[in-house]
């Protein structure tokens, strides 16, 4: 790559021209604020320093900040006469870790203090979206929800009752495994699960957990410990922010930072190596250099053999593993068989002193059969660096050279992003691409290898979950989000007549947007839980107001090692309760309230009640933050920790075998036993459909909000005032477009209005505009063009199984 | 004597704008009011390269206040209210002093005074100051007397700009900006001592003043945007077993008790890989 201009050769103009904060100079369309109401003081001597406030007290919280966006910031709020003045950065109390924080936490007391917050209970009064609302009181509220679950239970069972997932709030007791998921267990309703800033991207996690039995990440202080780091569809310095600190560090160490994403980003000028990939071909990269790896023989034969299912035999006929019962009567079948070249017959796995074959075809016991490792071999022989290069559009070369430098590195890290892996219809295959491909060299379990999208999922195994969400054995019935319309529309897999959704803007982040108010529009019932009147509170029958997160009492978990408390820093704002408040009133009106009458340190107790070092919320408050003790991850599996966290350290898998599993069984019914490369299911030339609308539509992440959060903050729309759409001057010249008109962006589900940017930046054929804007509902509306379509091969797992293939999507372009 | 400068390292920057929102908040700056601006170097627009995709380039520049040595707004302004603190080199503005005449926005050559042509407005809902609190005067008794070096409590028709926080820097704290950066690109301290961090950073970084050719002399100092070094192949075999750190570097981490960028944190012991899991013989058996 060529080195770059000078880069101090900009003149003084520039410093006005070159764009920094958008309409520096427009008038600020905000309603005029009373000025502060300080009275200033009277000048003093010039050896006086600061004048505080007279009569002001100053106080400091330490918090957490439980946004989606799995940062997990410490947050340190200062309150003065009550009001929060400030947010800063926290220390975690540990050297290897940063105070972190980026420009959306800073924001968080314009958050707070939004003039538009719901201020009290709403009862929809007009016509079901109209916008006409009548206050009425908790009570009023709280008995109309109770009667109307009650009503529809009766009528149609409790499971007609949807309890959406709590996108919007990591937090333990009022948010994302929260008390909805209480709620629902306790009256019998479906509840959606755990994954979803965009009503699903668990793609990665199903892939994860078909592979290696769970989905877990290392703590990305480990980033230092690679000599190359892959950040894989990961604009890591937009969206996780902090953590690019830890990338930073790591490439000024030496390491190179190689990083894939059809556009070119902030990430793109950091890393080493930017790779322009064909939008959702990423697995057929990883396939190409698993060839490179595979015939260039720079695996580790001694890992594969060892650690993954490579020797075992896959029969033939039914595509499943030999086992020994398969061979020997009476055999095991949990054993797994193998050749032994040493003694030239196929024996179980576990047998002391042989020498397993990785490649070939046998017979045994006249059965067909060939390694796993071998039918690997077989799937790759076609996407050699060539074949991987016409379907990717990267260069072979640069393929073939990737992967040697990826073999050699040992070990090098995938940091693979949630968005750009799992937001396709196959994204569970290339997330199984990525693990194989890191597997194959021996980088899985070691400090500075791995493939990590997400840090701290242990946190949330080392807590006492079930005796909180499924309390006396009671369960919700688990309903993946993205089957919700089916079963509201169609009664599959069986009908839903009622919602509440808590901290959940699903009318604006599903896919298929039309299709979602349909199903939103023939619910007998509906409650919206929410700090502002978004787009899914706008069609609810009941809209409730929420306290934010500084308002009640919480622990926040996961998104990296630490437990963090949130303490009640000020009282909630107008009338607004916690989720706790709420659901416990609906649940005594419906009979249930035993399950919500302690107080929020009581359940915060209870989760902590299992943990083996005996922490105490009282040394939780004391303290704010927390790093779990070893022993506290409860499972022998994960025994002992590493430091910085490295899961699968021990090289145990939670998977059927054991092992590694880049061969999945459960995946045989779906010709995908083996992470295959298929084209996206819309976003390709292969489809018919690309001569109507030649554009592929990804929808990235923005650091100016968390999904549909803040985005209607003052001073992140002072610095991002608009939607826009991201397209290459190629294809605006081609339809006429100019930086800065306004445009249609449409295809056969729907059609929005957005404003172009033409850039560079932007991969030919490709366009982007960043997802969660909800300012402009319903015309610019990005998810009018998404769709809804459901993999099957997601429902193998247990949970996850709610993906939206929100990047899978063909559109056009014109000017308006 | 003391001299106080800051170090941007433009090699660390992802442009993500929590330096300018964190401003916001500490100086409680109005809205449509940036003390501190995070400019994109390349396309026409926020966030956007140069060139021809894919050849394309492109980089960030956070600019504030560049506190010159020799700085024309100091010498412009007609009634001394922007001055040169002779303690530390803080190049700041009275409040109580300024008259508007905004020749000290001409004069600036880096465009990073702003002035409140109306009374301020701030974020809406938020009817009370934020971030610092209470009004601050210069201690320096060289300054004169009554210096109004900061308020909430924003006069209209008054020139504002960044102070370096020097309501903070009067006790003892780093600009707000320094501790708020999520990737540790904002270095400040003393020029004048050789061995502080910024004085060592700036000679080893290749660190360049803006415009130098004006002979302003900021105190602001900048490293280079990063030059990509995938030229350099990755050859040889590392092992893990490489990558414990040495006691040294986890030592000199405690010390300061914090993270110390490049440092490699503590890796635990590094084990070699166990032998594979045995299948429990006790559960071995059909319907596995």
């Amino acid at each position: 790559m060529s080195r770059r201009k000078s880069w101090f050769q900009i003149d003084r103009r520039g410093f006005l021209k070159v764009s920094g904060v958008a309409g520096l100079s427009a008038v600020v369309a905000y309603s005029l604020l009373s000025q502060n109401g300080i009275i200033k003081s009277i000048l003093v001597p010039a050896a006086a320093q600061t004048q505080p406030q007279q009569g002001a007290t100053e106080t400091t919280y330490r918090t957490g900040h439980a946004n989606n966006c799995d940062g997990s910031c410490g947050l340190e709020a200062t309150v003065v006469n009550g009001n929060i003045v400030m947010f800063s950065n926290a220390t975690f109390n540990e050297p290897d870790f940063p105070p972190r924080i980026c420009l959306r936490g800073l924001s968080q007391l314009q958050y707070v203090y939004h003039p538009d917050r719901l201020k009290y209970p709403m009862q929809r009064v007009g016509a079901r979206g109209s916008g006409q609302w009548q206050q009425i009181t908790w009570d009023q509220a709280t008995t109309t929800i109770a009667n109307q679950f009650t009503q529809i239970a009766s009528q149609y069972g409790a499971q007609s009752i949807y309890i959406a997932p709590y996108t919007g709030n990591l937090a333990a007791i009022n948010g994302l495994i929260g008390p909805g998921y209480r709620f629902a267990s306790v009256i019998g309703a479906s509840a959606g699960d755990f994954e979803g800033d965009n009503e699903g991207d668990s793609a990665s996690p199903t892939g994860a957990v078909e592979e290696l039995g769970s989905f877990d990440g290392h703590e990305l202080t480990d980033l230092l410990n690679a000599r190359m780091i892959v950040l894989w569809g990961n604009n890591l310095g937009e969206t996780d922010i902090p953590d690019m600190r830890f990338v930073l560090d790591a490439r000024d160490s030496g390491t190179k930072v190689v990083y894939i994403d059809p556009r070119y980003t902030t990430t793109s000028q950091l890393s080493d190596q930017w790779l322009s990939i064909r939008p959702g071909t990423d697995g057929a990269l990883a396939l190409g250099m698993i060839n490179a790896i595979i015939s260039g023989s720079l695996f580790n034969q001694n890992y594969v053999t060892n650690y993954t299912v490579g020797p075992f035999l896959v029969r033939q006929d039914t595509n499943l593993f030999l086992r020994e019962k398969d061979v020997v009567p009476g055999g095991s079948s949990s054993k797994y068989m193998v050749f032994d070249t040493t003694s030239n017959s196929a024996v179980t796995s576990d047998t002391a002193g042989i020498t397993p074959s990785l490649t070939g075809s046998y017979t045994v016991a006249g059965i067909a059969c060939k390694p796993a490792f071998q039918l690997l071999s077989d799937l790759v022989a076609q996407y050699t660096p060539g074949a991987a290069s016409a379907i990717t559009g990267i260069p072979a070369s640069t393929i073939q050279t990737f992967a040697e430098e990826f073999a050699a590195a040992n070990p090098a890290a995938i940091k693979a992003g949630f968005g750009g892996i799992s937001h396709w219809y196959y994204g569970d295959l290339t997330y199984r691409a990525l693990i194989t491909l890191s597997a194959l060299c021996g980088y899985i379990g070691v400090h500075g290898g791995g493939v990590t999208t997400y840090n701290g999922a242990l946190l949330d195994a080392a807590i006492d979950l079930p005796d909180w969400i499924t309390p006396d054995k009671k369960s919700y019935q688990y309903l993946p989000p993205i089957s919700f319309c089916d079963a509201v529309l169609n009664g599959n897999p069986y009908p839903v007549k009622a919602a509440w959704f808590p901290c959940d803007n699903f009318v604006n982040q599903q896919g298929d947007t039309n299709r979602t108010i349909s199903a939103i529009q023939a619910l007998d019932f509906m409650v919206a839980t929410d700090v502002f009147m978004t787009p899914t509170a706008q069609y609810a029958d009941i809209v409730l107001p929420v306290a934010t997160q500084y308002e009640k009492e919480d622990i926040l978990l996961g998104g990296n090692m630490y437990l963090q408390y949130l303490p009640q820093i000020i009282q909630p704002m107008w009338e607004s309760k916690s989720d706790l408040d709420m659901f416990g009133m609906v649940a005594e009106k419906m009979g249930q309230g035993s399950y919500f009458n302690q107080t929020p340190d009581d359940y915060i107790s209870l989760l902590l009640s299992g943990l083996p070092s005996g922490l105490t919320l009282d040394t939780l408050k004391s303290q704010g933050v927390v790093r779990l003790a070893d022993e506290d991850f409860a499972s022998s599996a994960y025994q002992p920790i590493t430091r910085p966290y490295v899961p699968f350290f021990q090289q145990n898998f939670p998977t059927p075998s054991g092992r590694i599993e880049f061969y999945v069984e459960s995946l045989v019914p779906y010709n995908m036993p083996l992470p295959i490369y298929n084209e996206p299911i819309e976003a390709s030339p292969s489809n018919p459909l690309y001569q109507k609308y030649p554009l592929v539509l990804i929808t990235s992440h923005t650091k100016f909000r968390t999904h549909t959060q803040w985005n209607n903050l003052a001073w992140l729309r002072e610095l991002n005032p608009k939607q826009f759409i991201e397209i290459n001057p190629q294809d605006a010249a081609a339809r006429g477009i100019n930086d800065g008109d306004t445009v249609t962006v449409f295809n056969d589900r729907g059609t929005i209005q957005t404003l172009a940017r033409v850039t560079s930046g932007m991969r030919p054929g490709t366009v982007n505009i960043y997802q969660g804007d909800w300012q402009e509902f319903p015309k610019g509306t990005v998810n009018m063009l998404t769709h809804q379509k459901i993999n099957p091969a997601q429902s193998v797992v247990f949970l996850f199984q709610s993906n939206t293939a929100y990047f899978d999507v063909l559109v056009d372009v014109k000017k308006s | 004597m003391t001299k106080y400068g800051m170090l941007i390292d433009l090699s660390r920057c992802v442009g993500c704008q929590s330096c300018a929102v964190g401003c916001k908040v500490e100086n409680n700056e109005p809205l449509g009011i940036w003390w501190n601006r995070v400019l994109t170097v390349g396309g026409d627009e926020i966030d956007t390269p140069s060139g021809d995709f894919p050849d394309v380039q492109m980089h960030y520049l956070p600019l504030n206040c560049q506190h010159c040595e020799n700085a024309p707004c100091v010498k412009v302004c007609p009634v001394q209210a922007t001055y040169k603190r002779e303690s530390d080199g803080l190049v700041l503005v009275d409040y109580d002093r300024c008259i508007g005449c905004r020749y000290c926005m001409a004069a600036c050559p880096y465009g990073v005074r702003t002035f409140n042509w109306g009374t301020p407005q701030y974020s809406p809902g938020v009817d009370f100051p934020v971030g610092h609190q209470g009004d601050h005067f210069d201690p320096d008794p060289t300054s004169g007397p009554n210096r109004l070096v900061y308020t909430p409590d924003r006069p209209k028709g008054v020139v504002e700009k960044c102070s370096y926080c020097v309501q903070r820097v009067d006790s003892g704290v780093e600009p707000f900006c320094i501790q708020v950066c999520p990737t540790g690109a904002r270095i400040f301290g003393d020029l004048d001592d050789p061995s502080s961090i910024i004085s060592t950073s700036v000679r080893d970084g290749n660190a360049q003043q803006l415009l130098p050719e004006l002979g302003t002399n900021p105190q602001q100092f900048f490293i280079p945007p990063y030059i990509q070094k995938d030229v350099v192949p990755i050859t040889g075999n590392s092992s893990p077993s490489n990558l414990v750190p040495s006691p040294d570097i986890i030592a000199a981490a405690e010390e300061v008790g914090g993270y110390i960028p490049g440092f490699k944190p503590p890796a635990g012991e590094i084990v070699p890989p166990p032998p594979p899991p045995a299948l429990d013989q006790s559960t071995a058996g059909d319907g596995a």
